[in-house]
Order: C-alpha cells, then structure tokens, then sequence
C-alpha cells in the first residue's frame, strides 16, 4: 500500500500526479497554475501544480513511499520540488504504461508511443497482454525520423515569425490549428513530395533522420516561397501534412498486424496521438477491434504514466482499468465559491438543469464549472462552455467572444445512448468519451447540428457522455435533449484564445463579469450578470 | 578535400572535427553529419544545421569533435519541385591519405605506447602517418617527417589528456545538464575525449581517441 508521487519537468507540459494504493488521487498540469501554454515556455518545472496537489489532497511529497521524475529530469527542478531520493522513469515508459493500463483492454494489445523525441527517441512499440508489456522496437532520435517534428515546425512557421524571429505559432501548443485547416485544403502533388523529402516510411522505419531542423529549413524556404501567403495557401499545406502522415502511419500500423496479426487492440500515447483525424483513420482500419489513446496523450499525462508503472510494479496496479473520468484535478467547495463570488456583483441561483437546458436551447452561452479540472488538453464536463450545436452562425459569435481564429473546429457531447443514431463507426466508444477520435457523421444529422460539424469533411471529435461517469454534466444534455429532440450540444474548452483551460473560480467569475459567458453554472449555483 | 559539383563548390575535411566550406547559387544549404557505430550499418546523426555561405551568420558547418569517428558528411539543398535534394556525401575514408597524429605526453615510455597504438591504426585504415612528439628519434622513424608547413591533412588526431571544454554548453549551465537538445546525441566529456579520461589507462586513452577500443 504505497502513495506515489510522479513528476515531469521537461522542455514543456510540465506535470504532477499522485496514485495511492493503485488509485488515481490526483494529476495537474504546470500551465493550469503558471496560466502559461504549454509552447509558450521551454523549460518548465512542476512546482506550482505539485504544490497546489499537496493543498487540495492532503498527501505530501515528503510523506510519500515513492518518487518518480520521468526523464529528461533536470537536477534544479528536482531540488525546487524534493530534497528526498527518488526515482527516474524512462519518457516513452511512462507515456505507455499511462496508455495501455487505462485502457481497460484484455488480451493482446500493441501500444505505440510517438513523440518529438523524448529522452532521445521518438517512438516505443510494445507488446502487451494480461498486463504484462514487452518493449519490441525503440526508434532513437537521432536514427529515425519524427512525424511530430514535421508538425511542430509547420506550425511555428505556417503563419511567419514575430520581431524576435519566433514562430507566431507555436510548436507543443498550436498544432491543433493546423489540423483543423487541413479539412479544407486539398491534395497538392508538389508540396506532398516536399514533404515526403522530409519523412519516408519503410519496413518499419521512418526516415531520413533529423526531421526537426531539416523541417524548419524547408518550411523557412517554403514560406520564402509564398506557400503559406494565403489562408487557401496554408490550408492546402496542411491539407497535405495530415495526408502524408495518415498515409505513413497507416503503412507503418499495417506493416505491425502483418508481423503480429493476433494483436487487434491499439492504445496510443504521445503528442501526435492528440491527431484525431490520425486516430480516426487507424480506427476505421477493417482489423482493428479497438484503439484507446491516452487522455492526456502528450507531455502533461508523464507523470501520471510514471505513477501507473511505479504502481504496477508494486503490484497495486495489475491489470489494465478503464479510467470513469479524467476529472483530477482540483476541485472547490460551494462555500469557497461562494466566498470568491462575493468579489463580484453577479445573481445567484439554485441550479437546475430545466432551466439551464431551457437557456442552452434559447441559444445561450454557458460556462460550466464542476468537480476537479480535467487533466489533458480536452474540456471534459469540468471546464467547459455549452452552447446549442443548431446553428451556423455559432461558429462566429464563439470565436468573436474567447478571440480564437476561426480555423479552430468544436467539439459535440453525445448523449451515449444516441451515439449510434448520429455517427458512423461504433468502434473504440471508450476513448470518445475522452474527444481523442473523430468519426464521420450520418447524412441526416449533418444539417441538425452545423455547429459542431467539420464544415468540409462531415467529421466531428465527440465526447460520449455516459450517465454514470458523468452524471451531472449527462443530465443537463439529457434535459437539453428533451427539449430540442437533439442529443448533443456544443462544448468547447473554457478559456480565451492563447490561455490554458481556466482552474479556479475566480478564473470563471471573470470571463462572466467580461460577458464571454451569459451564465455561469459552478457546482450547485448558477451565477449571472443580470 | 575539395570537390566543384555543377554548381557548388564543396571544400571538406575532418582535420579539426568536421568542416564544411562551399559556394553555390543557393542562399543556404542543409549540412548533416552521421556517425555510424561498429557493426551497426544504421547512420546516427551526430549534427546538423544549415549554412548561409553568402552570409556572415553562419556561413560553413563544423562540428568540432576531433576523435574518431566513422562520420559522414551529407549536404542538401532545396529544390521548389522536389523539397530536399542530397547534392554530396562523403563517408570518412582515411585510405592512402595523410593523417597527423600529434602526441602529447611528456613520458617517453608513453610515448612509445601510443606510437604502437598509431601504428596500429594506420595499419587498419591504410593512410599516410605524419607523427609529432617531443621526442625526435621517435620523429624521425616515421617516413613522413612532421615538419612540413601547409601541409593538407586528412585528418589530426591530438593524442593527450585534455580538460573538458569550457564551450561544452553543458559546463556554462547545470540546469541544462540533463535536458535533450536538438544536435548533439552522445554525452561528450569534451570534443577530444569520447569518454572521461580520467577513468582509463593510457592505452586506453590512445585507443579512445583513436578509435581502437
């Protein structure tokens, strides 16, 4: 019976997490508290959440039987946060035992870790049954080239460089714009080769090597060029980006069942598992039974990851469970909130979930604030804002009010037992309710929820809601259903352009008192302007 | 080495670690250096960065490890059509060419031990050994005199005991010490000592540097 305490303090998505006895107490991400993206900072410690996770919880580092750091581990940002032994973790480990050991799955199950090249590799393959992982293939950084290094330095040069000749976007942080964007490009044969110059795939490698500079130098030449002068411009790149990688990663994972059929089951980790439409495609494969990607897929899911191995090696943590919800971070009472309102001069109401159904249908915009934050990059039912998937125009009153770029898709919730009636592909349900996956949407609903439909391609990344995972948050679209025949609903992180999913009260009382929101709902109480 | 391709001109060498000179119509190119260990035929890169030859910020490639290595030198440029196109490589081949070896020890039995240790590596790789010691007669037993200015080596290996590079960014900053930077793979005690010298034998330490180990 142990309490073990992860951390990682790497380049960025700096993190912490605590499991005690086998169960997740809690995990925060660094940019939650430091209120700085991931992409915005280069090095980053894990002080602030440690501390915040010390506060809410009760557990204590220097109380805990176990320490992890997972690698790279910086010997100052240990220092800031233990002066106790502790142990390291491999990077790709803790990413993969975080994935295959929330998957829930049994049997044979490959997990595939892929990132920018974490701890000098890019990618882990391992073998997993009964609990049991067997490492198979590790591709080293400096022998194998990186995907997510294609996507990294796309993104920091697709919109040109700022004074200080940094990219306007940023890798670790806007990638998911470019994903966004590819939906309306179209295939362009000279740029795929480009790119395929970068990143080849054979025979289980993908090369030549040193993708991460050699990138930046062509997409510097490229943006020289005039490719990305136009928003048309840009959309056919990354049009092309998201192909070639759809198309290597398809070769690779169909080179890996030719090599071991029996295994049918996927869990993935990694920053470009947070690659839906990638996620999407691997899916739909005819022999794939089930994929699972880890929630908090990339960097900020490490020191979780850490924890679940520790804690499997001390047996507590055996076999593979499903994850009820990602809901771990902080969470505050009535009477704090209560407390932190009185800063402001909003009404206060008992919540009800007719009447705040009754205003989503109306076509207001409403902030939701329940429980512990979600620990990830998704806005899962803790930090979100709901808005009615109805109309069009939705896209644009959003966009004006949290000053995000239009390129930037929402995201439905589903109520789990309409899923079927609304999307094609009834696979992988589990990881949905966790937004890592798009699917495609059936032609008689395209019309009914606009806003939540990718405009080009008919996909969308749900959320399914299971009632009892989520009971609250499956009511109030439960309601919303009821009342409009529609059971789905807008929901989109709670948080301006540029800023981290909001963490606390204050946080959410100020987007209302600046009207981002119409109404607040947090925990029992709805607050308004009115 | 030098080599005139279409339009490039490529000047090249491993005397002082990896250097790579040229001039061309493109405003930059993409220079890569891999290293491929023993019996492993995968090339691991080692360095790469591009190089503007017009312009006064960075103009030429080095990489400044000066003990062997099984390196390669690749150059690339783009082409609008195509993306990244190899225009050069060269694999590090010794064979027939003229290698400094430069001896620093001030023992002459140790001197003696290294000289075994060159002789051995020149009959391994074939090439040209120029020998430079404090100590004449060992000097002079080799047929290539070290005296000769403006002489164009392949390669020079300086055979010794040297303190870690105080340009080595991870002495100027401890906080960096563990982090992954992009270039650099391996953890270099210095660029002329593959590993920390003070743990090996002088044999040991020739054998590192000179690649025999």
């Amino acid at each position: 019976m142990s309490t073990i305490f992860g951390f990682y303090c790497g380049s960025h998505s700096g993190c912490c997490a605590v499991v005690k006895d086998g169960e997740i107490i809690s995990a925060l991400e660094e940019e939650r508290m430091s209120r700085k993206k991931a992409g915005d900072v280069h090095e980053t410690s894990a002080l602030l959440c440690t501390r915040k996770i010390e506060e809410t919880t009760g557990y204590k580092v220097d109380n805990s039987d176990y320490r992890v750091f997972v690698a790279p581990v910086s010997q100052k940002y240990v220092e800031e946060i233990t002066h106790l032994d502790y142990e390291n973790c491999s990077h790709h480990d803790a990413h993969a035992y975080g994935a295959y050991f929330t998957s829930g799955m049994s049997g044979k199950v490959i997990t595939i870790t892929y990132d920018g090249g974490g701890e000098n590799t890019v990618m882990k393959i391992y073998l997993c049954e009964d609990g049991k992982m067997q490492l198979l293939r590790q591709y080293p950084y400096n022998s194998c080239g990186s995907l997510s290094h294609l996507w990294g330095f796309s993104t920091s040069s697709i919109m040109g460089y700022d004074a200080y000749n940094e990219g306007i976007w940023r890798m670790c942080k806007d990638e998911g714009k470019l994903m966004g964007m590819a939906a309306d490009g179209h295939y362009d044969e000279k740029i795929y080769k480009i790119l395929n110059s970068l990143i080849n795939y054979k025979n289980l490698s993908f090369y030549p090597t040193t993708t991460a500079w050699k990138t930046k130098f062509v997409c510097d030449m490229m943006f020289k060029d005039g490719y990305f002068s136009t928003k048309e411009k840009r959309e056919i790149y990354c049009f092309n980006l998201q192909k070639l990688t759809n198309d290597l990663m398809i070769k690779f994972v169909e080179d890996l069942h030719s090599l071991y059929p029996e295994y049918k089951k996927l869990c993935f980790a990694g920053g470009l598992f947070a690659n839906v439409k990638l996620n999407q495609q691997i899916n739909e494969l005819g022999w794939v039974e089930e994929i699972y990607v880890m929630p908090p897929m990339g960097d900020e899911g490490l020191a979780l990851g850490a924890c679940i191995k520790k804690s499997h090696e001390l047996g507590e943590w055996p076999k593979p469970k499903k994850l009820k919800n990602v809901l771990l971070g902080p969470s505050y009472s009535n009477d704090k909130i209560s407390e932190i309102s009185k800063n402001y001069n909003f009404s206060k109401s008992k919540y009800s979930a007719e009447e705040i159904a009754k205003d989503l249908n109306e076509g207001k915009i409403i902030g939701w604030f329940q429980g512990g934050s979600e620990h990830g990059p998704r806005a899962l039912g803790a930090r979100s804002i709901l808005v009615r998937p109805t109309d069009v125009g939705t896209h644009g009153i959003l966009n004006q009010r949290l000053n995000r770029y239009e390129t930037m898709p929402f995201a439905p919730i589903v109520l789990e037992e309409k899923f079927d009636e609304i999307f094609t592909c009834s696979k992988s349900k589990y990881t949905s309710e966790f937004m890592t996956l798009c699917y495609s949407t059936k032609e008689e609903w395209i019309n009914k929820i606009p806003a939540v439909i990718q405009k080009s391609d008919k996909t969308a990344r749900p959320q399914i809601v299971v009632k009892d995972n989520l009971p609250k948050f499956w009511e109030i679209l439960n309601e919303y259903y009821k009342l409009s025949g529609i059971p789905v609903l807008l929901n989109t992180s709670f948080n301006s352009h540029n800023e981290p999913i909001i963490e606390n009260p204050n946080q959410a009382f100020r987007a209302l008192n600046k009207k981002i929101i119409d109404k607040l709902v947090i925990e029992d109480y709805v607050y308004s302007t009115e | 080495m030098y080599i005139a391709l279409n339009n490039e001109r490529i000047i090249y060498n491993f005397d002082k670690g990896v250097l790579v000179r040229m001039s061309g119509p493109d405003e930059s190119y993409y220079v890569e250096v891999k290293e491929y260990l023993k019996n492993d035929e995968t090339p691991y890169t080692v360095e790469s960065y591009p190089i503007s030859p017009k312009k006064s910020f960075c103009p030429y490639f080095k990489l400044p490890i000066e003990f062997y290595g099984d390196w390669e030198i690749l150059i690339y440029k783009y082409v609008p059509e195509h993306g990244m196109n190899r225009i050069f490589s060269h694999r590090f081949n010794d064979y027939g060419k003229l290698v400094r070896f430069i001896l620093k020890t001030e023992s002459y039995e140790e001197c003696k031990l290294w000289v075994k240790r060159v002789q051995e590596y020149v009959r391994i790789h074939g090439c040209t050994p120029i020998v430079e010691t404090p100590f004449d007669d060992i000097n002079k037993s080799f047929i290539t005199y070290y005296n000769i200015p403006y002489i164009d080596v392949y390669k020079t290996y300086n055979i010794g005991r040297f303190p870690k590079d105080s340009t080595d960014y991870r002495t100027l900053d401890p906080r960096k010490k563990d982090l992954i930077w992009f270039g650099n793979w391996k953890t270099f005690w210095s660029y002329q000592h593959p590993r920390k010298w003070t743990e090996l034998s002088s044999q040991e330490i020739a054998d590192d540097i000179l690649g025999l180990s």
